[in-house]
């Protein structure tokens, strides 16, 4: 590893202007905001007649892997991370760097591709066709890098996306020099973010000087996208979560994003617990609650399956590669227990809003039971018109 | 008059606000809602997602059996009406970053009508600064040629300072000059609760004057606040 110090004086600067000299990027004056770049005409040509003769499917881990054959392939990190990493869960490919520094304390010139399920929380109230709280974030990272195989693996990402059959007017960029705070690690990074017709598609990151120890840096390139997202985005699907076709087919109510809020929940939910962490006020375990009540609260009058999302979600993250530690059969009792809680503290904050009636029951049982102790409180008409606002 | 709470917190880590953290849950009832504003930060997404982990942390540490949520709010977010929360938390980072986008998009008259409705306010460290008549207590932060200073003066014509320390004191002495304002400073281990017509000190603060600084007694403070 090199002394950062001293490569720097050697090495190219790889900053905006490095990025757009070497992609050939223009700035965009059609577009509405002049942030825009684009690329050259002329080099459209040249990227998509290299690279469409076979079609890559970007909707399966190994037509991925396979087109980025020069990385070794390594194995999903497990979305909760342990006590002092920079997030409790994983929330982007890049973050297996942190799990190399953990395991062997120091990193080799490599470059990997990782097909990783993540959180974004930050979402949680946010969910919509396109943007979700879980996905699966396909990275390419290669550590000890030089600005030019940065460049060379934008170039990549970029003939993949054309090579779906997206028009280049289409693909805009911006790029931008920035500095960077993941937890106590600071750093300099530059970005180049990708857009389709307007929808931010994914992303390309050179990191000059990522900490390894207090003197010890390392130039790490990270190239990133939402599976999901780009799929949706470039139209190859109708919806952002295929997999759950028929929940928005059969729906009298077809709002997609709210449909799609509601499988979220459940995505993430069973990503969490089935990493054996059990709902709780604390930690990881907070982050369940927080699922299973706007589960709960999105769900009303919708009646959405739980059992069948869960089946739905567990297999869909296994086929991108991810290991639960817990059975599904588990998976399904722990949620539907925590769902089962978070309705009936909704039932009892309804009775409180709409009734203006204040009474005690523990909301820490099944609704059966809970239902039953409410019963020796409330008249059975209260209790049907107060479930009838949330059924 | 305010029918609700400003909690001032001279920012920290968790460890160092837990106490003011403990009395301001305290001041939470069940079924919580919060809205948590870290607008004054610098972050990546990954940098988003610690900073949803450290006020989960936050919750975590004080709600005890409460069941206590919340919704993290960003720059490009419609604002939502601050009424359906229990309680409003604005975080620390860029005091100018935060000032500009309350200014911006017109959050400060909903930050005043909320806490005279009786809503619960946490400022930590900018969130605190903003509260005061003038926030180039911290100059240094202006990374970025903001214009504007003037804070939402809700504490009876004074200033913030937070992260305080006894080096400042030069510092804090000329700002009380320039700003003609008096200046609360706030060390990382302490904060103050203002409401229901009382005052409440958590750890010490001081109070700097032209010429002389005080260390904060609760009982002779009350007037100027409330």
């Amino acid at each position: 590893m090199e002394n950062i110090e001293s490569k720097n004086q050697e090495s190219i600067k790889c900053d905006r202007d490095f990025i757009l000299k070497n992609l050939k990027l223009v700035a965009d004056n059609e577009s509405e905001s002049k942030k825009f770049l684009k690329l050259e005409a002329d080099l459209l040509v040249d990227n998509t007649n290299a690279e469409r003769l076979e079609k890559t499917s970007i909707d399966s881990p190994e037509t991925l892997f396979r087109y980025f054959e020069s990385a070794k392939i390594v194995k999903p990190d497990k979305i909760c991370r342990p006590k002092g990493d920079t997030t409790f869960f994983t929330s982007a490919g890049v973050q297996h760097i942190e799990t190399i520094l953990r395991e062997k304390g120091n990193f080799k010139k490599e470059q990997f591709a990782i097909a990783q399920p993540v959180i974004r929380s930050q979402f949680i109230d946010k969910v919509k066709e396109g943007t979700s709280t879980s996905f699966i974030n396909f990275s390419v990272e290669s550590i000890d890098t030089t600005p030019d195989e940065f460049i060379a693996l934008c170039n990549k990402f970029i003939k993949l996306i054309l090579n779906q059959g997206v028009n280049t007017r289409d693909l805009k960029f911006v790029a931008k020099d920035s500095s960077v705070k993941w937890g106590d690690k600071k750093f300099s990074n530059v970005f180049l973010k990708v857009y389709f017709n307007n929808i931010e598609i994914g992303e390309c990151i050179y990191i000059y000087d990522y900490p390894i120890t207090e003197n010890e840096k390392v130039s790490i390139a990270d190239i990133g996208f939402g599976v999901e997202r780009l799929n949706w985005a470039i139209g190859k699907d109708k919806y952002y979560l295929p997999e759950y076709k028929n929940f928005y087919v059969n729906k009298i109510d077809k709002d997609k994003d709210k449909i799609t809020s509601i499988i979220d929940c459940v995505r993430s939910m069973v990503l969490i617990v089935g990493d054996g962490i059990k709902p709780s006020n604390h930690d990881h375990g907070y982050r369940i609650r927080q699922f299973s009540k706007r589960f709960v609260f999105r769900n009303q009058r919708m009646g959405m399956n739980v059992a069948e999302l869960i089946h739905l979600s567990y297999e869909n993250w296994e086929k991108w590669g991810y290991k639960f530690s817990v059975s599904e059969k588990d998976i399904i009792e722990i949620i539907k227990l925590e769902n089962d809680r978070n309705f009936n503290g909704l039932f009892l904050s309804k009775l409180r809003k709409i009734e203006k009636i204040d009474i005690y029951a523990d909301i820490n049982q099944n609704t059966t039971k809970f239902l039953h102790q409410v019963s020796f409180s409330l008249p059975k008409e209260l209790v049907a018109k107060i479930l009838e606002t949330i059924k | 008059m305010n029918k609700g709470y400003i909690i001032l917190s001279g920012g920290g880590n968790i460890e160092m606000s837990f106490n003011l953290d403990e009395k301001y849950f305290s001041l939470l009832k069940n079924n919580t809602k919060i809205l948590y504003i870290p607008i004054a930060l610098n972050r990546t997404k990954i940098g988003f997602e610690a900073c949803y982990d450290w006020f989960s942390t936050v919750i975590s540490n004080h709600s005890g059996e409460k069941d206590i949520d919340f919704t993290m709010l960003f720059e490009n977010d419609e604002i939502p009406d601050f009424e359906t929360y229990d309680s409003i938390y604005i975080g620390g980072g860029n005091t100018y970053k935060l000032l500009d986008y309350i200014y911006r998009e017109n959050v400060g008259k909903k930050i005043i009508d909320y806490i005279k409705r009786g809503g619960i306010f946490y400022g930590g460290s900018a969130g605190a600064i903003v509260l005061g008549k003038d926030i180039r207590t911290v100059e240094e932060e202006n990374d970025n040629d903001y214009s504007c200073f003037n804070g939402l003066n809700l504490l009876g014509g004074q200033s913030v300072i937070c992260h305080y320390e006894e080096t400042f004191d030069e510092k804090i002495f000329k700002s009380v000059q320039k700003i003609n304002s008096q200046i609360i400073a706030l060390p990382e281990n302490s904060g103050i609760i203002i409401g229901g017509n009382i005052v409440e000190m958590a750890g010490k603060a001081f109070i700097f004057g032209e010429n002389n600084k005080k260390q904060i007694l609760t009982s002779k403070f009350v007037s100027n606040l409330i």
